[in-house]
């Protein structure tokens, strides 16, 4: 190592060894340096007045009342971090770690599947009440309510007619209204 | 048989096992606030950047390569979050200062050199905190991490991801600004 004539970089130098990023071998050349060494020694000075006024290892004092409320909030604000954050492996995981409820959630969901399908043809299971009620529905459409001079045509439009052929292409509604009364008991 | 722990409460915590990274994180929890009051305005925002530098870490575990050491990635993470929260602070922090007195929201520094832990006379505790207030984010930090919590340049170097040499220029820096700043002091 050889010591710098340089003000500033004597500065550097010093505090390397300040802040121990000296070598052992570099420390001992350092110090042996320093007495013989004016500039060196007026360069250490320098800092270390500094030092006498902030001296290395001075710290924000953190009181325990402080620490023990960090720990308190840590802890919520853990919990809602947790309670938020979802991750598909480790679900996947969990579930891993469970056979009885994966085996249990996947036999409720099979039986669920099949009462869904149950449900839904019930013609070709030959449920007689369920039958029963779907012709019943049938034949009670509104449809069969309106008679062959119950409705009007409006709205008429011929789209399209050619003279020569003949052909005609039209377009018209059909409106009716059906009054019906009872009692719904029947 | 130290470290095993140290792995296993890892892995633990990566579960979502919330006591096992406070236990984590209960070792450091001193020292990180200390990082984190170096780096803020106000013991208010230091403990702002401590939670958040806490849940940072809770979601960064599965990046936590188990081989490398705890602490400093901790501190890296306290380092960071510091940053991004002064960014974000930096406005409303000048708006607030004007119309706060800020001795009663400055960090109050305690000299660690002999056992019984000596609080710094209250006008140089004043002193510090408005010198620090000078000094840049990087300047800030490395003269945090070298002269307040005792790592080596090299150690600054690693935790604030940039060269040796970079910390070295910096530290130089903030120690000119600090020996103009606290010049009745020493």
């Amino acid at each position: 190592m050889t010591i710098p004539e340089n003000k500033e970089q004597l500065q550097h130098l010093v505090i390397r060894y300040l802040y121990s990023d000296l070598t052992a071998a570099q420390t001992i050349q350092f110090e042996s340096e320093l007495e013989s060494n004016s500039q060196l020694r007026e360069a250490l000075k320098a800092e270390q007045r500094l030092d006498s006024a902030i001296p290395i290892g001075t710290l924000p004092r953190i009181y325990t009342d402080r620490v023990e409320g960090n720990r308190w909030l840590l802890r919520q604000n853990l919990q809602k971090e947790n309670r938020t954050r979802f991750s598909l492996t480790q679900w996947l995981q969990e579930l891993g770690n469970r056979p009885l409820t994966l085996m249990f959630q996947g036999v409720a969901m099979i039986a669920s599947f099949v009462l869904g399908i149950m449900i839904a043809t019930p013609a070709t299971l030959g449920n007689p009440v369920q039958s029963t009620q779907l012709v019943a529905a049938t034949e009670s459409s509104p449809l069969e309510f309106i008679g062959a001079e119950d409705y009007e045509i409006f709205q008429f439009k011929v789209n399209n007619y050619d003279a020569t052929t003949g052909d005609i292409d039209l377009s018209f509604s059909l409106a009716s209204e059906t009054r019906l009364s009872g009692n719904v008991a029947d | 048989m130290l470290r095993e722990t140290e792995e296993e409460l890892v892995r633990a915590a990566h579960a979502g096992n919330i006591a096992a990274f406070e236990r984590l994180v209960r070792v450091l929890e001193q020292k990180m606030l200390a990082v984190a009051a170096g780096f803020a305005h106000t013991p208010d925002d230091a403990n702002d950047i401590y939670q958040d530098a806490m849940l940072a870490a809770y979601r960064a575990l599965p990046k936590f390569k188990l081989q490398s050491k705890f602490s400093p990635w901790m501190h890296k993470i306290v380092v960071n979050t510091a940053l991004s929260n002064r960014r974000k602070l930096k406005r409303i922090w000048q708006k607030l200062a004007a119309i706060q007195h800020e001795y009663e929201h400055e960090e109050k520094y305690v000299d660690h050199r002999s056992p019984e832990a000596v609080m710094l006379d209250g006008e140089l505790n004043t002193q510090i905190n408005h010198a620090m207030r000078k000094l840049t984010d990087t300047e800030r930090m490395a003269f945090v991490l070298c002269h307040q919590q005792g790592f080596k340049i090299r150690e600054a170097a690693e935790i604030m991801s940039c060269s040796g040499n970079s910390i070295k220029v910096v530290l130089f820096r903030a120690r000119n600004k600090l020996k103009q700043e606290l010049a009745e002091f020493h």
